[in-house]
Parts: structure tokens; C-alpha cells; sequence
């Protein structure tokens, strides 16, 4: 008996906590664009990153390139990227890195398919960006944040 | 590609057999040379970055009859491929397209050694494209990059039996600078043109003892309301002169060409066009024959699912029945209409299926084509 009485106010508890705790908004996504905490990069508008990532040169306050990473660990940042930073869905993307490249020589960003991988390169190379989510940005060590590219709507 | 075909047995059957020989001998030099420049340029600087590509393609033709005094086959299959590749440290450049197809049509198309005079700007030593026009300073070899199998018959290359001098060898200015949102680019070139032979224009090789020495000027400008939006707006101006000692009346000719360009893409459709004005002087010392005539093209495309675009083109031309240099270009293409469908049924790869009624000047014709072309990586 005193277990079904047990059980009855878990269930009470739960009736009046649940709501509640399901109610809590979901952390707010947020896409950032990152790189090492040494790099001399400083603020970059959205216009600049979009030139950055269709290969065109865009030069750190040092006056040295920066260096764009394609992080491709992850199908749904790198639509969210095409979609929301770039203006460009995937085929449109490679024919406009494509059409830079046949014109202008720009030499197309570097792809990374692992996450491991792409935070290797971004500690190696001093002035390399890539995009994050903010939460893995934030809790990534020597990795700075240069600027956010795009914000979850609720 | 088609235009490939309509175009490639005159300059084909042009030359001595002998002449025919060494020209291809020195184009592979010359090819052999290019690939060992550009595999020893990434070692000028330590951060250098590089990229390649190539673009691969087969196109088969079948026309309703042989045109042009039989120079044009009822059949033809045309395997095609380009090799394109770029290097850039902090201030050198490196670019080069090679072009190889069948008909002994193998070239270095550019070869370019460049200076970046700041992030937007960099002053170019070489062989390139004329940016006179829009389809070749666009597209280039890289026909897996336009929707259509056949370019215009104003933009066909010099080298295809264009009537434009396609290449040029000296120096570009390419740059670009934001205008608000948008971007506004740039070209300059000055340098050697080509030479006009009783087979068509032949192109200024960057190896070996040039020839005519005649030159040719151009500027275009254009603006981009984004960076990698396709819509743009601009205008082109050149002033060429072409050495004509070996076409009869004629020793040299001066050319004057200018127009404007367009491109309008949103969502699913998009447009292309231009309109040029073409001024031309056949000079042989003793009388002078001036020629002008306007020509235009639009080129329409609907995309009706990632994998299917169709598209239409319409070419048009006025007060070229006249002009005295278009009468050394029986296979200039002065009208045309197109209609294909292109399925990108694969990653990097697509199918064409094109119709088109090209009219020459001793007539018309029809024209289905089938493509096969790709791009790797």
C-alpha cells in the first residue's frame, strides 16, 4: 500500500514539476565564426565572409590572409552555413567557388570532413577560421570567437 | 562545344600538312613546359596555397546536312578536356588553363604570373582571355560551368573560328572593390593580338617568335549587387588591330568593339545576355573597307529541380550582311536559336541534350547535340 502511495506522489510530482522543466526553452543555437585565441584576426563583416568562403582574399589586422576552413563535419552547420551566411544552396555554392576559380584563379577554401581535424588545423594555422556552434565554440579551449554569423529565431 | 564542330575543320584544313606537324609539336612543348612551370611555382613561397581542376567532356553532333563548302561534318564526336590550375602566396600568383580536343586543337589557353598590388588588385604577365564580352572571361574552357553545350557564335573563341581576337598576350590589370554591399571588378589588358590568316585568327602563342605584333587594348567593368550572386551588370570596350599580310586586300585590321552584358538570376530563373558593337577597318595600304554591325544574344534558364534546368537562347545580328571582314568568316554564326535541357544527374556531372538552328551566311541548318561533361574534384 505505502508503495502505490509512494508511487502516486512521485506521479503528482512529476505532474507539477514536468510542465514546468519542459517549458525551458532549449539553448539558443548560434553560428559562429572562430578561430586560435593568438590569431590577429579583428572584426570581419558578414560581406567579408562571404568573399573569405567563396575564395577571394580578406586580410587580418596583422595584414596577413585569412585562411577559410569548410568545416563539413557537420551536414546540418554547413547548410545552416550556405543558407543563412552565404545566400547559396550547395550546387550554387560550388559553381560560384568554381566560376572565381576559372575567372579570377581564386584558389577554393579547404574542406574538413573531422571535427578533430578541422580543430587541429585552426591551432596550427595562426589566421584559419571555420564555423562552430557557439556551445562547442565556447567550450573548446584556445579557440576564440571573431564573430557571429547567424541566430537561431524562436 | 557544338560550335567546336561548326568551326574546327576550317582551321583544320587551312594549313600545309608540314606547318600542320610543327604547330602541334610546339603546342605539347609548350604544354610540357607550362605543367613543369606550374608544378615548381608552389615552391616559391612556403604558404603557398593551390588549387586544381579538370574539366572533362564529349559532345556528339548531328546536323540535318554539311554546311559550309562541306567543311562541316553530318556527324561528329568531340572528346574535350581542361586542366585548370592556381597558386598564391602572400603576393605571387600563378594560374594557368590548359585546353586539349580533338581536331589538334591543344593549347596553353592562359598562363599567367601575377603581382597582388593589394587584397582587391593584382597586375597579371601572360597569355589570357580578352575581356571583350562576357561568355569567355566567364566560363572559359570550363563547359561543364555553363548550362548550354554551345556558346554564342560572337563568343566563340579566336582559335575555334571566332571573329573576335580571343587571346592576347602581355599584361591585366584584374581587380575588384566593394561598392556598399556590393562589388564592382574590373579588367585592363593590353598586349599582342593575334594574326588574321585566309583560315580564320590565329591566336598569339606565348612561346616561339611572335608574329604581326599588332595590339590590342580592352577594359570591362561589371557590378555585383552580393558577392557570389550570379546578377550583374557591365560594359566592355576594345580597340584590336590584326596583321592581315596573307588574306587577300588586306594587310592589317583595325577593330573597334564595345558593348554591355547582364546577367538576372532569382530562385529558378535566370537570364543572360549582351549586346555588342563591332566597328571594322580592313586596310591595305592603298584603300581602306569599313564594316559595322551590332549583334546580341539572350539566354534564358529555368531550373525546375536541382537536377533539371531547361534553357533557350536567341542570337540575332544587324548590318552584318555588308561588312567586309564578317565576308572572311563564312561560318560566322549570325543567327541562331537553341533549346536543350541539361540534367545533372550526378555530383560533378552532366547531361546535355541540345537543339539548334544556327544560319550562316549560305544558310541554315539543324543541329542536336549530346553532351557529357564533368568537373573533378
Amino acid at each position: 500500500m505505502k508503495r502505490y502511495a509512494r508511487l502516486a506522489v512521485a506521479v503528482c510530482l512529476a505532474a507539477i514539476c514536468g510542465p514546468t522543466a519542459w517549458a525551458q526553452p532549449a539553448p539558443e543555437r548560434r553560428l559562429v565564426l572562430v578561430a586560435s585565441a593568438d590569431a590577429s584576426i579583428g572584426n570581419i563583416s558578414p560581406a567579408e565572409v562571404r568573399r573569405l568562403y567563396l575564395g577571394l582574399r580578406v586580410t587580418a589586422a596583422d595584414g596577413s590572409p585569412i585562411l577559410p576552413l569548410v568545416n563539413r563535419s557537420d551536414p546540418f552547420l554547413q547548410e545552416v552555413f550556405l543558407q543563412k551566411v552565404m545566400f547559396l544552396s550547395a550546387p550554387a555554392y560550388e559553381r560560384a567557388l568554381l566560376a572565381n576559380l576559372l575567372r579570377a584563379g581564386a584558389v577554393r577554401p579547404v574542406e574538413i570532413d573531422s571535427r578533430k581535424t578541422l580543430l587541429e588545423a585552426l591551432r596550427a594555422q595562426r589566421n584559419a577560421v571555420t564555423c562552430l556552434w557557439a556551445e562547442d565554440a565556447e567550450a573548446t579551449p584556445a579557440l576564440k570567437i571573431v564573430t557571429e554569423l547567424w541566430r537561431e529565431r524562436r | 562545344m557544338a560550335e567546336r564542330f561548326m568551326n574546327g575543320p576550317a582551321r583544320a584544313s587551312a594549313p600545309a600538312p608540314r606547318k600542320d606537324g610543327a604547330r602541334r609539336s610546339r603546342r605539347y612543348r609548350h604544354c610540357l613546359a607550362a605543367v613543369a612551370i606550374l608544378t615548381a611555382a608552389p615552391s616559391v613561397a612556403a604558404e603557398t596555397r593551390h588549387d586544381y581542376t579538370l574539366f572533362a567532356d564529349a559532345t556528339a553532333t548531328h546536323r540535318s546536312r554539311a554546311a559550309a563548302g562541306g567543311g562541316l561534318k553530318r556527324d561528329d564526336f568531340d572528346p574535350a578536356l581542361t586542366f585548370v590550375y592556381a597558386a598564391e602566396s602572400e603576393r605571387f600568383r600563378f594560374f594557368t588553363e590548359l585546353h586539349a580536343a580533338s581536331g589538334d586543337v591543344g593549347e596553353i589557353a592562359r598562363l599567367q604570373a601575377g603581382w597582388r598590388l593589394d587584397s582587391g588588385a593584382t597586375l597579371w604577365l601572360g597569355r589570357f582571355h580578352n575581356p571583350q564580352g562576357y561568355w569567355n572571361t566567364q566560363h572559359h574552357h570550363g563547359t561543364y560551368v555553363q548550362t548550354a553545350i554551345g556558346r554564342p557564335g560572337i563568343e566563340r573563341f579566336d582559335d575555334e573560328g571566332g571573329i573576335l581576337p580571343s587571346h592576347f598576350v602581355g599584361l591585366l590589370l584584374d581587380g575588384r572593390r566593394a561598392a556598399g554591399e556590393g562589388v564592382v571588378r574590373y579588367e585592363l589588358g593590353l598586349g599582342q593580338s593575334g594574326v588574321l590568316e585566309p583560315s580564320g585568327i590565329e591566336s598569339p602563342k606565348l612561346f616561339g617568335a611572335p608574329r604581326g605584333r599588332r595590339l590590342t587594348a580592352s577594359a570591362r567593368v561589371s557590378y555585383s549587387p552580393r558577392d557570389g550572386d550570379p546578377t550583374a551588370l557591365g560594359a566592355f570596350l576594345g580597340r584590336n588591330r590584326l596583321s592581315a599580310e596573307e588574306v587577300p586586300d588586306a594587310s592589317e585590321v583595325r577593330q573597334t568593339v564595345g558593348g554591355i552584358f547582364g546577367v538576372w538570376a532569382r530562385e529558378n530563373l535566370r537570364l543572360t545576355g549582351a549586346v555588342f558593337f563591332i566597328e571594322n577597318d580592313l586596310d591595305n595600304g592603298a584603300t581602306r573597307r569599313t564594316g559595322r554591325f551590332a549583334n546580341a544574344y539572350l539566354q534564358a534558364e529555368y531550373q525546375a529541380n536541382p537536377a533539371w534546368t531547361a534553357y533557350g537562347r536567341l542570337e540575332d545580328s544587324r548590318g552584318d550582311a555588308n561588312d567586309p571582314y564578317l565576308a572572311l568568316f563564312p561560318r560566322f554564326v549570325a543567327r541562331q536559336t537553341v533549346a536543350g535541357m541539361r540534367w545533372d544527374f550526378a555530383r560533378h556531372q552532366a547531361l546535355k541534350f541540345e537543339y539548334a538552328r544556327p544560319l550562316l551566311a549560305e544558310g541554315g541548318f539543324d543541329q542536336f547535340a549530346i553532351q557529357w561533361s564533368m568537373v573533378f574534384p
